[in-house]
């Protein structure tokens, strides 16, 4: 696997977390995504601005939620996976 | 070449199966392409430029083909001269075996492990070498194309015992009767049966990789 893919499957594991919880705790990604808090943190600033991820603020208590854009990214990450896989690449 | 090698009972099918193997082609083409826009893998762009000149070479093939037998009930030795005939046979080869080529050392090198550009060069190169040195066109170019689709073949089996499920298999499977139709081809100089069993076996290969793109895109 290159460095892009490895990169592709993060992103993957965070939305992924994400969208199973709904509305996810930056603890709860940190740990379902096994990531350093640094790495997360860069991560979420670059699903954010890509507009995969929005920030929800309540109290104080930072969350996120999916965005139409980060939804339609997991079904197509499903099927460009499938296709990968079926040609071994 | 193929308006001489199919026997006239199949020329029609042959025409058709010519274009249905163009659009596998294509349509697996354009997807490789679209799933490289994203992320930007280079295997996945060669798999889509390998798929692209195979859809070239048969689209080619299959056009000419079509020419040939829209005025075959013209009468074709009425309407045109030999020279024109000869000319014709020879383009559709020309172009069928260029393009099949580029678009077999593309797949090979998609299934190679290393990303080196040179052997990339290397598969092109020999592949231009052994039809240059060769005495019989033809013949070396179905050997070489059936060496390919083995390699390719290899690759599939290889990827579907590390990983057993029905989309490898259908991959795996597909190129398999691939290789085995264009093994009856080097026969063709026997007997056009030969022929027709190799693009029966095309055609079953081609309708296992639809099936897998239908299975890969209703996920």
């Amino acid at each position: 696997m290159n460095k892009k893919r490895d990169r592709l499957e993060i992103i993957h594991s965070i939305l992924k977390t994400i969208q199973d919880k709904r509305e996810a705790k930056p603890t709860h990604i940190l740990y379902k995504s096994n990531l350093s808090h640094q790495m997360l943190t860069e991560y979420l600033t670059e699903l954010i601005q890509g507009n995969f991820v929005q920030e929800l603020q309540d109290k104080g208590k930072k969350s996120y939620k999916l965005t139409d854009k980060g939804y339609n990214y997991l079904k197509d990450y499903d099927t460009i996976k499938s296709f990968l896989e079926s040609y071994g690449l | 070449m193929y308006a001489c090698i199919s026997p006239p009972w199949f020329f029609k099918y042959d025409i058709l199966f010519g274009f249905l193997f163009t659009l596998a082609c294509f349509l697996i083409a354009g997807f490789s392409y679209n799933v490289y826009t994203k992320i930007k893998q280079k295997n996945v762009l060669c798999l889509s430029v390998g798929f692209l000149f195979m859809g070239f070479a048969y689209l080619s093939q299959a056009l000419i083909n079509t020419y040939f037998f829209l005025n075959l009930g013209k009468g074709l030795c009425a309407n045109f001269q030999l020279q024109h005939i000869t000319f014709l046979s020879s383009l559709s080869l020309t172009l069928h075996l260029i393009f099949m080529l580029i678009g077999l050392s593309f797949l090979t090198y998609t299934t190679l492990k290393s990303r080196e550009p040179k052997i990339l060069y290397i598969l092109l190169g020999a592949s231009v070498i052994s039809l240059l040195l060769s005495r019989d066109l033809f013949h070396t170019f179905f050997i070489l194309s059936a060496l390919y689709f083995a390699l390719i073949t290899w690759h599939f089996v290889d990827n579907y015992l590390k990983n057993r499920q029905p989309k490898t298999l259908l991959t795996a499977l597909a190129f398999f009767v691939l290789t085995l139709g264009w093994i009856e081809f080097i026969f063709i100089n026997y007997s056009p049966f030969f022929y027709v069993l190799g693009r029966v076996l095309e055609l079953g290969a081609f309708l296992l990789i639809l099936w897998n793109y239908a299975l890969v895109r209703k996920r």
